[in-house]
């Protein structure tokens, strides 16, 4: 169909063959056909005479011709595929079966400003390729590589659509400076700011995350710079690892389309076990008894009546009519949580000639997520050229633009539905008789049950009651000349920017339909956020081999970057109440706002330099220098120098007997230094605020005071990293292993330090602390069985990470985070942020109170929690306050086994982790009686009496409770382990002659199963879920947004 | 090749053009570097109001000087919501202070930071005579607060001067004596170099009577009678103050900064304001009636209510303090007893709580005048509050019948537990309590707060502990 635009390729070709080869004297032609391991044909694969630009690719057939020389030789080349060099020895016919290979040493990695073949890396970086990120079907790539990488911690701590996971490389490095990794997305390097939770919906620095706005479609790798080494040369930046994403571009040749388009539904399956209307019944009217019992004892004279909301059983409770009303009552989380559609469909086209490669791109999401009204939906765009100008010339131009709007409820935590449904009493119904949404309406029946003072923030009332969107647009421009200055000498400049910009919309009906804890008036909030940042790269690049065995390469470069951001934030009140108008224009007040703008600057040297010889032994050097507007006047410039070796043992002639078996056998050894910048922009600078205000003649007047330390020494923290690592294959790499061992430590750790507060201020920034990692990764993969039709292909990793902090400020003093009555304490000899509080041992017997040696919690009664006296001083009080957890796992692992029969393939995957522990905030409320809130089910095995003391570890409820009730216990502490069958996927790939037919290039259909099972004991939606992303509280799960079961069925067809 | 060098050469040089040292220059836009500030007088004065906004924090309706001057004692409690307890309930009980109760804590440091402004103030103003009379507004301040901190906490690390966060670790707790030599100078400063009220530089300022008012509670509190008397002399002979006709006028918004007020923290009522929350928090707990939430705070005692009633006759204060209950939207009558001194019915809601109007005073002319029968042992001070309220006058002076007209003349405004420390009567009175049922004490020093245990874990060989803890 294609034979005279193939036959005009062929004579271009033979033309620029017998050109280039013209010195050669005997050439012939040489066809042949390339085919896989299953005898189909490949297409696409290249063809090229060793050490000329003499080349071609195969057909769709798999046929290829070539005028080479009859004693050349040919490299064959294809993605996936092992390299074959043939002798041609004057043959005219060779065809080839090539052998796809699980780990390519051949295989390009990049590395930062440059790239190096896997086989001559000296650090430990991790790559994923667009093939591997194909196979999964999520918007944010980095979920993609959840379980894949040995190292890279990555927690999908809540399921909302378009949220980011968080992503840790090696443990946390850091107190107060970030812990997320930097992000390079072709060469534009940019922090994820994420920092807090989704309080308000709008927080800016929540999921900040910037592969939020790329396409996964659109990635050609993502590397993950994992040891100091590679790190380094983002100097400033690199401590918490960097990500590398280099987007596809297209390649000369007929020009290919690939559509796809996907349909998932997703729905939690694992549910919370919380009390009906009956049992909170009981176990309310108990809490009231009890308090009255207690009340009663100091004064016998109380009689309980109806407005004593702490010891008044209501009438209702033993009224049939109302028994019968309530029945079983309603599980809230039936109405929060629902099964939700998604669609995602994308299209990409690229191709091109020798002259200008190009692809173009766009994806379209539409994602709704399984909590009532939430939806993300996000259009992708992206046009990808290269051009080369002239000889020496190359100019690329990648632009990317997205536009978001995303509709978020739940992710806030404390005060969003998914964490209120729960809290919600269960014998309200979905509507009342009158048909709005809460008993607190007057007209309605159930208004009696105010005076008891019950909970009820029906879902609806936040999610149907309001209007929330964040609208954002992104921009990502990266533009490049490369100028060939000579053989071996190239150099680079880019000019890259980013743009962020979003608006976030809210309107919240006037009253919420009675649905709400109270009855709020109408309200409106906009706020505006835009992210400028620009950076300019300059960089010159040296390659040459001396005398056959000596490689040596060097780079020098110079980079400057820029970042403005402003953020405002405005709130309006005195709306007419009858929900017609939603911008602030309806509004008469402004009941709150803020503004700020802030900025950042970054100029860079960077040098490289590689030596390598015969490819065995392998050294590389670099150094960063970085200034930052961050850094304190007294400290404007970071140097942060790295060295690596590796040694290729089995190319050793000594290693010669073991060809046979051993394919790659290589140490490494590297040992760099990485800063972390992330200090905030003006840490230095002692600050004024001129918010205290006071009235003076009924006007407020503004106060100036200082509320930051000035700290003028501030500079980066510096994280020094050794590695050693161990990479083998064996047996034409049906088995490989990669081992990695690495301990760092954090010098000049930035602590907000308390200091007394005689000084004006509660804590000061300096650089004072000091923390180390240390830890062991493995990476085990193969082919355990490989036939002609069936392959099983087997990818294990697990990590195991240390914390331990070793210095912190005067005196070691222990830094303590709370975060809503829940503790965290970071301690010397300890790992950062573990959970501190009181450990409980059961419940208090009538014996126990009656035993005076017994120390006990002041107020204590039978039937109340038994705090432990750790000090052992006789006395219950603040020094028995102990570790009680962490959310540092013992070790994370990942398991991903793949089949292919033919022309299907089905992949499981399985990751856990272990040893971790969750500080479930949720059980403030649901595990502990707690302002007439409901509870988990299993609460209602409370202790009775001495008689019946249920499970042993159940309090009695209480309504007025002064023990340890609001405290840190081990109450809120639960083991965090699990186990998931993350992902199943079976796919179909339909063979050539099926495509062929159809006229089409390529066809697979497949189903997708995400997170299908979890075993664990968790007693909330998912032992990953944390509330937050990053700091002090990531493991606080303040009602996480659930992670659902994903089922999805998709299909890939390509032109 | 040679191209290459000039490229090399070029590359350089723009690069060593670009000054780094502006580039890397960033100063804050939306926030102003303290570096140069403090320096003239108008910048002085931008950071007076920044001393005074404290008084919202510690005299507010959920303050240090609420939890300590009310909860702590006899006098009210807090109604809480079903299950909400914990460091606030220590107070209502009197079991479970310890030393890391988050109260505490939180007003530890909103004291020394308020400390740390007005020093440094004091400080920048030094040898500037010009900026006499603003050193006497923040000295008075720092009186005050200090004054406050005293009581509670007992022996406290006397800061005069701006510290550095290093210098900090060497400072200990100072005896009460010298904390109260220090406040008395302060006052004295305050007292000499302020206007008087008629002059005051605004409505809500310290002046040299407010000074004076309380440094007749000061020597009070520290056994100077003589002392206390000339200083309160010079406010009852100035001419300046008088009794309100109407006791129930004093809270009324229309009569904010009257006659009798001395010192008296400034609000305004609405929406973005500094707006006061005495009457949002110190209603009935989850009216929805009365208030548009209700609090539950500074819920009167029995004990309180009846103390109204002497041989049958009831006090006409009683019922411009206090409500015995309210009708709900259903029509039902809820028996419960609140206060409506800081009513304010026409406040704008916010988070179901209202945006009141409502100042709250410090010092008053009828504690003025109730300080000086303290001091002198004379009645007819008294015997002028009791005119005004209608009350049959004392004829003999004791502490128990001072005690009972403080009572009913103050009750809800933060002065129980301090007037009960100061007359000796807080060990016999909290032991005896309805409130606090079986519990009882021998020592006033059980009635200070903790030193928190951050202070203590931050610099433990120079703080100490307090002898209950």
């Amino acid at each position: 169909m294609n034979s005279t635009n193939f036959a005009r390729k062929a004579c271009a070709l033979l033309i620029c063959a017998s050109l280039s080869v013209a010195a050669f004297a005997q050439t012939q032609v040489i066809k042949g056909k390339i085919v896989d391991e299953n005898g189909d044909p490949l297409v696409g694969v290249t063809i090229q005479e060793k050490g000329t630009n003499n080349g071609t690719i195969t057909d769709m057939d798999g046929n290829y011709s070539i005028m080479a020389g009859a004693r050349s030789t040919l490299q064959i080349r294809y993605v996936g595929y092992q390299q074959e060099d043939i002798a041609v020895n004057g043959k005219n016919i060779i065809n080839v079966n090539l052998k796809s290979e699980l780990e390519d040493l051949d295989e390009v990695v990049v590395v930062g400003y440059g790239a190096v073949k896997k086989r001559d890396l000296t650090g430990s970086v991790a790559r994923v390729g667009a093939d591997k990120l194909k196979e999964r079907s999520y918007t944010n790539a980095m979920q993609s590589l959840q379980g894949q990488v040995s190292g890279v911690q990555i927690t999908q701590s809540q399921g909302a659509p378009g949220l980011a996971p968080s992503i840790k490389v090696r443990g946390a490095s850091s107190v107060n400076a970030g812990t997320t990794p930097l992000y390079v997305i072709d060469g534009i390097p940019l922090e994820d700011n994420s920092n807090s939770t989704g309080t308000n919906g709008g927080s800016y620095d929540f999921n900040r995350n910037p592969m939020n706005n790329i396409n996964p479609n659109d990635i050609e790798s993502i590397e993950i710079l994992k040891d100091a080494s590679s790190a380094a040369i983002y100097g400033s930046r690199g401590a918490n690892g960097v990500v590398l994403i280099t987007t596809r571009q297209g390649k000369s040749g007929k020009t290919k389309v690939d559509v796809n388009y996907e349909f998932g539904l997703s729905k939690v399956l694992r549910t919370m076990d919380m009390m009906d209307g009956p049992q909170w019944i009981e176990y309310e009217s108990t809490a009231r008894r009890n308090s009255y019992a207690t009340a009663a004892k100091t004064n016998p004279a109380l009689q309980p009546s109806a407005s004593m909301a702490n010891y008044y059983v209501p009438d209702e409770f033993s009224d049939a009519t109302w028994l019968a009303r309530i029945g079983n009552g309603t599980d809230w989380q039936d109405v929060v949580l629902r099964t939700a559609q998604t669609h995602n469909a994308q299209v990409s086209a690229s191709g091109g000639n020798e002259k200008v490669q190009f692809l173009i791109s766009t994806g379209l999401v539409d994602q709704d997520g399984v909590v009532d009204k939430t939806r993300y939906k996000r259009i992708n765009v992206r046009s990808n050229i290269t051009s080369q100008l002239n000889k020496n010339l190359k100019a690329t131009l990648n632009l990317s633009f997205s536009r978001s709007d995303k509709v978020d409820h739940g992710t806030a935590g404390k005060s969003d539905v998914v964490s209120l449904a729960v809290q919600s009493d269960p014998i309200f119904p979905v509507r009342n008789e009158v048909g709005s949404l809460g008993f607190k309406d007057p007209s309605s029946m159930w208004y009696t049950f105010v005076k008891y003072g019950f909970q009820l923030w029906h879902p609806y009332s936040l999610t149907r009651e309001s209007d929330k969107h964040k609208e954002q647009l992104n921009f990502l421009g990266n533009a490049a000349l490369e100028w060939k200055v000579f053989d071996g000498l190239t150099f680079k400049t880019a000019f890259n920017t980013s743009i962020e910009d979003w608006q976030y919309k809210y309107h919240w009906n006037e009253g919420q339909d009675y649905g709400y804890s109270g009855w709020v008036a109408e309200t409106g909030t906009r706020q505006h956020w835009r992210e400028t940042n620009w950076a300019w790269e300059n960089t010159l690049n040296y390659a040459k081999t001396f005398n056959e065995d000596h490689f040596v390469s060097a780079l020098v470069g110079f980079t400057m970057q820029e970042d403005k951001f402003e953020y405002l934030s405005v709130t309006g009140a005195g709306y007419p109440g009858n929900d017609l108008v939603y911008t602030l224009n309806a509004a008469t007040k402004i009941s709150s706002w803020s503004n700020n703008e802030e900025e950042w600057s970054l100029a860079s040297f960077i040098a490289r330099a590689n030596y390598s010889y015969k490819g065995r032994y392998l050294a590389t050097a670099s150094v960063r220098a970085d200034g930052s507007s961050r850094f304190g006047s007294e400290n404007p410039w970071g140097w942060f120098p790295s060295g690596s070796l590796a040694w290729r043992i089995s190319d050793e002639p000594f290693m010669e007997g073991t060809k046979g078996w051993l394919d790659n056998l290589k140490l490494r050894m590297s040992y760099g230094v990485t800063g972390n910048n992330n200090i905030g922009n003006y840490g230095a600078i002692g600050l004024l605020k001129s918010d205290a205000t006071y009235v003076e003649n009924g006007s407020v007047v503004s106060g100036m005071y200082t509320y930051s330390y000035p700290a003028s020494d501030l500079k980066w923290e510096k994280t020094g990293q050794f590695d050693l690592g161990l990479d083998a294959s064996f047996l034409g790499n049906r088995l490989g292993t990669e081992i990695d061992y690495y301990k760092s430590k954090t010098t000049d750790m930035l602590l907000d330090v308390p200091i007394p507060v005689l000084s004006g201020f509660t804590s000061s920034l300096q650089n004072i602390g000091e923390m180390q990692n240390w830890g062991m990764e493995f990476h085990l993969y193969g082919q355990p069985v490989v036939t002609r039709n069936f392959r099983w292909t087997s990818d294990f990793n697990i990590s195991f990470n240390r914390n331990e902090v070793l210095k912190l400020g005067n005196n070691d003093a222990p830094i303590d985070k709370s975060w809503n009555s829940c503790q965290a304490r970071t301690s010397v000899g300890d790992e950062l942020f573990y959970y501190y509080g009181y450990k409980l041992d059961g419940v208090l017997s009538t014996e126990d109170i009656n035993n005076s040696n017994l120390p006990k919690w002041a107020g204590s009664e039978a039937g109340d929690p038994k705090v432990v006296d750790v000090d052992g001083n006789g006395k219950i009080d603040s020094n028995d306050q102990t570790k009680l957890g962490s959310y540092q796992a013992d070790f994370t692992w990942g398991w991903t086994n793949t089949f292919t029969f033919k022309g299907f393939d089905l992949t499981v995957m399985l990751t856990g982790v272990q040893g971790n522990e969750i500080m479930n905030q949720n059980a403030r409320f649901l595990g502990f009686y707690n302002g007439a809130r409901n509870l988990y089910a299993s609460r209602s095995n409370f202790w009775k009496s001495d008689a019946e003391p249920g499970d042993g570890k159940t309090p009695k409820p209480r309504t007025v409770s002064n023990t340890c009730q609001q405290k840190t216990t081990d109450m809120w502490i639960d083991d965090g382990s699990f186990v998931r069958l993350k992902n199943i996927r079976l796919g179909y790939t339909f063979n050539k002659k099926v495509c062929d037919a159809l006229h089409i290039a390529g066809l697979k259909l497949y189903c997708n199963l995400e997170n299908v099972h979890v075993w664990s004991d968790y007693e909330n939606y998912d032992p990953e879920g944390s509330t937050f992303q990053t700091g002090a509280f990531v493991g606080f799960d303040y009602g996480a947004y659930p992670n659902p079961f994903t089922a999805t069925v998709g299909v890939n067809l390509s032109f | 090749m040679k191209s290459f060098k000039y490229i090399l050469a070029l590359a350089a040089g723009a690069t060593l053009a670009v000054s780094c040292d502006d580039f890397l220059e960033k100063n804050p836009i939306s926030s102003a570097s303290e570096a140069g500030y403090y320096v003239t007088s108008d910048q002085l004065l931008t950071a007076l109001p920044a001393c005074y906004s404290t008084l919202y924090d510690t005299y507010g309706a959920e303050g240090l000087m609420y939890y300590f001057g009310e909860i702590w004692s006899d006098e009210t409690h807090t109604d809480n919501t079903a299950g909400q307890v914990g460091d606030t309930e220590a107070f209502d009980t009197h079991q479970g202070m310890n030393t890391s109760n988050s109260v505490v804590e939180n007003y530890w440091e909103i004291y020394y930071q308020a400390i740390y402004r007005m020093n440094n103030i004091i400080k920048n103003a030094e040898g500037n005579d010009a900026l006499n009379s603003l050193v006497g507004e923040v000295r008075f301040l720092r009186a005050l607060y200090y004054f406050d901190m005293v009581r509670m906490w007992g022996d406290i690390p006397l800061v005069t001067t701006p510290v550095s966060g290093s210098e900090a670790y060497g400072i200990a707790r100072s005896n009460v004596t010298d904390v109260y030599a220090q406040i008395i100078d302060d006052l004295n400063y305050a007292a000499s170099n302020l206007p008087d009220k008629s002059k005051e530089r605004v409505a809500g300022a310290a002046t040299s009577d407010a000074a004076n008012a309380l440094l007749g509670k000061v020597y009070l509190t520290t056994g100077q009678k003589d002392n206390a008397k000339n200083a309160l002399l010079k406010v009852y002979n100035s001419g300046r103050f008088k009794l309100l006709d109407d006791y129930a006028n004093l809270w009324d918004l229309s009569y904010k900064n009257s006659s009798e007020s001395i010192f008296e923290v400034q609000y305004k009522g609405g929406i973005g304001n500094p707006y006061s929350m005495y009457w949002a928090l110190f209603s009935p707990i989850d009216n929805r009636v009365v208030t548009a939430w209700g609090g539950g705070y500074n819920q009167p005692e029995d004990e309180l209510y009846d103390a109204y009633t002497t041989d049958g006759v009831v006090d006409s204060r009683r019922d411009k303090s206090i409500q015995v209950g309210y009708t709900t939207a259903d029509g039902k009558f809820v028996p419960t007893k609140f206060t409506i001194k800081w009513r304010d019915d026409n406040a704008e809601v916010t988070g179901l709580r209202e945006a009141s109007d409502n100042n709250f005073m410090i010092l008053r002319y009828a504690d003025v005048l109730l300080m000086l029968s303290e001091a002198t042992g004379d009645v007819q001070y008294m015997n002028q509050v009791q005119d005004r309220a209608g009350a049959p006058r004392t004829t003999t002076y004791s502490v128990e019948a001072l005690m009972h007209e403080r009572q009913l003349e103050f009750a809800f405004e933060y002065h129980r537990m301090f007037d009960l420390l100061r007359l000796g009567k807080a060990v016999s009175v909290l032991s005896s309590c309805k409130k606090l049922g079986t519990l009882t004490f021998n020592s006033d020093s059980q009635f200070l707060l903790p030193i928190p245990q951050k202070v203590i874990d931050q610099n433990p060989n120079v703080i100490t502990q307090n002898s209950a803890y």
